[in-house]
């Protein structure tokens, strides 16, 4: 026994030794997980739609965000991402306050739509206060007034085909190799079908600023702040978003983050 | 189970002392020559995916663990729990050699699993017998609790590291369910300031300033400092990256997650749960007495944890993994409409995301505690007992208390 025990008293300063070299060796070592396309990242990305799966199955299709008080809006709602575009299509619009403005619902329907502002504002109106949480992690209470999407989606009428929404978007983010991209985003049908999911055209009782997206904004409650896309000029109904920007489905899915956003 | 006489000489059986040897010095032989083949011949390499040079750092790592798995090997014909051990060693080296060359692939890896295996193998093999002669020696961890253990460890540290990273990308906490930008509502802030000396890291913790100034809130050198609440050595990337922070975590949270879910059932339906962890009117009476005991650094090694280790394993099961767990949850906007009941628990999104980063807090007070009690009472018995599951007591043991064979 005496031996045994040297040996491992031998194996647990060799081992310290060995476990040393790893702490010292710092979490750089890990660094290959940012590479978008390396194997072991897909594979650890595989979890994200284990949660999506998840979370539909025990949320259901229709059960709605919290919703708060108006007493609980203590604060603007707080502008992130694109806060004044600059595109020249844009530009032009809100210089004459978005009266030429039309949203386009476009793709997989039976009945292409073109939907000005006040068509948009004469539709059956629905307001919320609602938190949204930002995926950086602060949360921000606000009042959100629109048009139902699922209503606009009726009107198109959605061919079966359609399994996914596209929100096309007039600002543009990023300037690197490629130059500004487009900003887009996109959902399932359940999120673009849901109650509270909303064209959204005014903000705590104002007109929705240009820093949160004016004219409109998609508002999806039960998901995080970058699945919100501002500035949307189309609409459209597809099978698959893999055509549009790199894929993943939105400006921020290609730069990292998860398709659901639901957590 | 045979009566054999103390002390006696034991017999191995040849079949688990053969596959113990026989795993370990085929991967001292792959793990040799390959490298070898890193130092002499790579070319021969690239088409099995190794396509760099490797330093002489992680060349002298791969060729240490290729000799001690080969000597592990041979030695553990003679003396198992010998052999195993230093196969052991050869398998740690060869892990940081791998990490060192930033390289995981099934080449590089292959080694690593049989000279694991073997010494695994050879370590069990050595106690179960060794249990007959020694009348200390217990089996006291379920290969279940062991396994679980060591994934627990493995997916804790990714959750802390890729969790601070993806509260670098908003280094406040709140109460409430919103945070404040039109009022103050914060309880932490670690940020970055331009004083007269330069920039400076500060944290603010209840309205109390620190200069936290290279650690936390401003890191790196004087010519490139680094702008983050927590320095790159402590978030995984070490770079910001909140896509791959978030990537990271919620993946071994589903791993923390489906383990304890595991774990948990087990525990119930075999009644560990019930006697060791959850503390009971006897363990509190006689609290005072161990935590007395644990001051003179007097220990005692058991079949059962004594009152506060099951006071600090309840903590930990019961309270802590239930709290993190479900505060994390509580941050999730999907999560939120399918359980409203959460925010209501926890008294909004942002008080949950301040307890959960508490709860953070108090798991690495405890692996720290952990640690040391691991060194203290014995840093050998207690590894044992984790690896192979068997313990030396220091108690009297009644006849047939043993514990179960395996």
């Amino acid at each position: 026994m005496a031996n045994l025990i040297l040996s491992r008293r031998t194996f647990l300063a060799a081992s310290a030794a060995g476990a040393s070299s790893l702490v010292l060796a710092g979490c750089d070592q890990f660094d290959f997980l940012g590479q978008r396309d390396h194997q072991v990242r897909d594979f650890l990305e595989r979890a994200n739609s284990l949660t999506y799966q998840a979370q539909r199955i025990l949320a259901g299709e229709q059960t709605l965000a919290p919703t708060y008080d108006e007493s609980e809006i203590r604060q603007p709602q707080r502008p992130n991402g694109s806060t004044d575009p600059k595109t020249a299509d844009y530009v032009a619009l809100a210089a004459n306050g978005f009266a030429d403005y039309r949203l386009r619902v476009s793709g997989l329907v039976e009945t292409q739509l073109t939907l000005s502002l006040d068509e948009l504002r004469n539709m059956p109106a629905q307001s919320q206060v609602t938190r949204h949480d930002c995926v950086e992690g602060w949360s921000c209470i606000a009042k959100w007034t629109g048009t139902r999407l699922g209503a606009i989606l009726d009107q198109a009428r959605v061919k079966p085909a359609a399994k996914f929404v596209v929100y096309h978007c007039y600002d543009t983010m990023g300037g690197g190799l490629s130059g500004p991209e487009a900003f887009y985003g996109s959902s399932d049908l359940i999120d673009a079908y849901h109650p509270q999911t909303i064209l959204a055209y005014g903000l705590n009782n104002a007109t929705l600023p240009i820093s949160n997206g004016a004219p409109i904004r998609v508002r999806i409650e039960r998901a995080l702040g970058y699945k919100q896309s501002k500035y949307v000029h189309t609409i459209e109904l597809v099978e698959s978003f893999t055509k549009f920007g790199q894929g993943q489905g939105g400006y921020w899915e290609d730069h990292g983050y998860d398709w659901y956003g639901g957590i | 189970m045979a009566v054999i006489e103390q002390g006696a000489p034991v017999g191995f059986e040849p079949g688990a002392r053969n596959t113990a040897a026989g795993l370990t010095l085929i991967g001292a032989v792959a793990g040799g020559v390959i490298a070898v083949l890193l130092f002499a011949a790579r070319d021969v390499l690239v088409p099995l995916g190794v396509d760099r040079p490797a330093d002489p750092m992680t060349l002298s790592l791969l060729g240490a663990s290729a000799v001690f798995m080969a000597l592990g090997g041979i030695i553990a014909f003679a003396r198992l729990g010998l052999g195993g051990a230093i196969a052991l060693i050869g398998v740690l080296f060869w892990l940081a050699g791998c990490i060192i060359f930033k390289s995981f692939g099934w080449t590089l890896g292959a080694p690593v699993g049989l000279g694991f295996l073997g010494a695994l193998t050879a370590m069990i093999s050595h106690d179960r017998h060794a249990i007959v002669a020694d009348d200390r020696l217990i089996f006291r961890q379920s290969g279940l609790t062991r396994l679980t253990h060591w994934v627990w460890a493995v997916a804790m540290f990714f959750l802390l590291l890729s969790g601070l990273q993806i509260f670098n990308a908003r280094p406040n906490l709140y109460i409430g369910q919103q945070s404040g930008f039109a009022f103050d509502n914060s309880i932490l802030d670690i940020y970055a300031v331009n004083g007269p000396n330069g920039p400076a890291g500060q944290t603010k913790i209840l309205g109390q300033v620190f200069d936290t100034t290279g650690v936390l809130g401003m890191s790196g050198t004087a010519e490139r400092p680094v702008f983050t609440a927590f320095p790159g050595w402590a978030t995984i990337p070490s770079y910001r990256d909140l896509g791959t922070g978030r990537v990271v975590h919620f993946f071994f949270a589903w791993i923390l997650v489906g383990t304890l879910a595991i774990w948990l059932i087990n525990a119930v339906a075999t009644g560990h749960l019930w006697r060791d962890i959850i503390v009971k009117p006897r363990d509190i009476r006689d609290l005072p007495r161990d935590i007395f005991d644990h001051i003179r650094l007097r220990f005692t090694h058991g079949r059962s944890y004594t009152p506060l280790q099951k006071v600090a394993y309840f903590g930990v099961f019961v309270v802590a993994f239930p709290l993190i767990i479900l505060t994390g949850l509580t941050m999730s906007p999907g999560m939120d409409a399918a359980w409203p009941w959460l925010l209501d628990v926890f008294g909004g999104r942002q008080t949950a995301r301040t307890i959960h980063f508490l709860t953070m807090a108090a798991f690495v007070l405890f692996f720290f505690v952990h640690i040391v009690m691991v060194v203290l009472a014995g840093p050998i018995n207690e590894l044992r007992s984790m690896i192979t599951g068997y313990y030396r007591t220091n108690v009297h043991l009644e006849p047939g208390s043993k514990g179960e064979e395996r």
